[in-house]
């Protein structure tokens, strides 16, 4: 399928939902759990918050569909809604700044075969997740939405909220603080 | 421009946002400035850990779960304004039934009203069974008319009112129970 055909596949879903077509919201959550749920590991950090708050993005998305603006892309709206959801949760929990000698790889092991694991077995995969939990949320997101999904500047600034401008800087920043802490980390 | 403006370029040269003025100026001042060099290998080598990283699928029966949280909530929600509108039943029931209540207070009091009751209850049960079938149609109305914004308003307003009639109501028995005291005493 094409672009084209996938947005229209969508938009159909779309329309169902909205007129109480429930097997069509099942087919929007199957096409986007994905990027959702890889969203709210990235920011999270645990599997099982993760889950919980991916489930969370899609009942809000459910209950305020008719809030959706077709103009735009769905996957980039249920990523806001994803990405609000998961910074509440982490200025909640209140463990934006954790350093790499702090953090918890119990963790990961305590869900064995699950997709999370696979990851973490490769070394870069270990250090990317490791690297991102350094960031505070707010830049944490932002590189999430910019490497993961390859999203424009004016993309994340529509997913967060924010200016463009708010963007390209919490990005820089979000990239020195990271230079920083591999820099912190070879000298080690 | 100094090493800080540099690296917001390099920043923004990575995400392929930097203008051909911009971009020639930072390539220029690379050629010369080692620091600058050293800061946009790192970036660079930053930008290769990050590049591409791996897609995590969301667990097994995903959809199902969230379908099934959907439906359960959707049950919780319904449930919770039935029973507000079990509440508000009760008290219209009450407000339906003070004027006879209060009609019928001081014979109340009396033995020989209770006897009279007891020969027609038959016909005292048929009235509020009625009464009930009423209400129970209309608390039904309720919970399917009044699940918009407007309707929720609409079912505080009613309860409050009925609050208010409830208030008045017991204001009175007392009165009255105060009033019979005084007359006794």
């Amino acid at each position: 399928m094409n672009d084209e055909q996938v947005r229209e596949q969508e938009l159909a879903w779309i329309r169902g939902t909205l007129n109480g077509d429930q097997a069509a919201f099942t087919s929007l959550v199957d096409a986007y759990s994905g990027p959702v749920y890889n969203l709210c590991y990235r920011m999270l950090n645990n599997p099982i918050e993760a889950e919980d708050a991916a489930q969370e993005t899609f009942i809000r998305a459910y209950t305020r569909l008719n809030t959706y603006d077709q103009k735009r892309k769905f996957v980039n709206w249920i990523l806001s809604v994803a990405s609000h959801y998961c910074i509440d949760q982490l200025r909640r929990r209140r463990a934006s700044w954790i350093s790499l000698e702090d953090m918890p790889y119990v963790q990961m092991e305590d869900h064995k075969d699950g997709p999370e694991d696979i990851l973490m077995r490769t070394e870069a995969g270990r250090d990317v997740q490791r690297h991102l939990c350094v960031l505070p949320p707010d830049y944490r997101l932002v590189l999430v939405l910019r490497y993961w999904y390859q999203l424009s500047y004016k993309e994340i600034s529509e997913a967060t909220g924010d200016t463009e401008s708010a963007i390209k800087s919490r990005l820089h920043r979000a990239r020195l603080m990271l230079m920083q802490e591999l820099q912190g980390g070879d000298s080690k | 421009m100094n090493h800080e403006d540099f690296t917001i370029l390099m920043s923004l040269k990575l995400d392929n946002a930097l203008n051909e003025l911009d971009e020639e100026r930072l390539n220029q001042h690379l050629e010369t400035c080692e620091t600058c060099q050293e800061q946009w290998a790192s970036m660079q080598s930053l930008d290769k850990l990050f590049t591409a990283p791996a897609m995590l699928p969301a667990p097994n029966h995903f959809a199902q779960d969230v379908m099934w949280q959907i439906q359960r909530r959707k049950t919780m929600k319904l449930a919770s304004q039935g029973g507000i509108a079990a509440i508000a039943i009760l008290l219209l029931l009450q407000v339906v039934s003070l004027p006879w209540i209060i009609s019928n207070l001081r014979q109340m009091r009396q033995a020989s009203f209770w006897t009279a009751m007891g020969t027609n209850l038959n016909q005292y049960l048929l009235y509020v069974f009625s009464l009930f079938e009423w209400l129970g149609r209309i608390g039904a109305q309720l919970v399917v008319r009044l699940r918009t914004p407007t309707g929720q308003i609409a079912l505080v307003t009613l309860m409050s009112v009925i609050l208010c009639l409830v208030v008045l109501w017991l204001v009175a028995i007392s009165k009255s129970s105060l009033k019979n005291n005084l007359e006794r005493g």
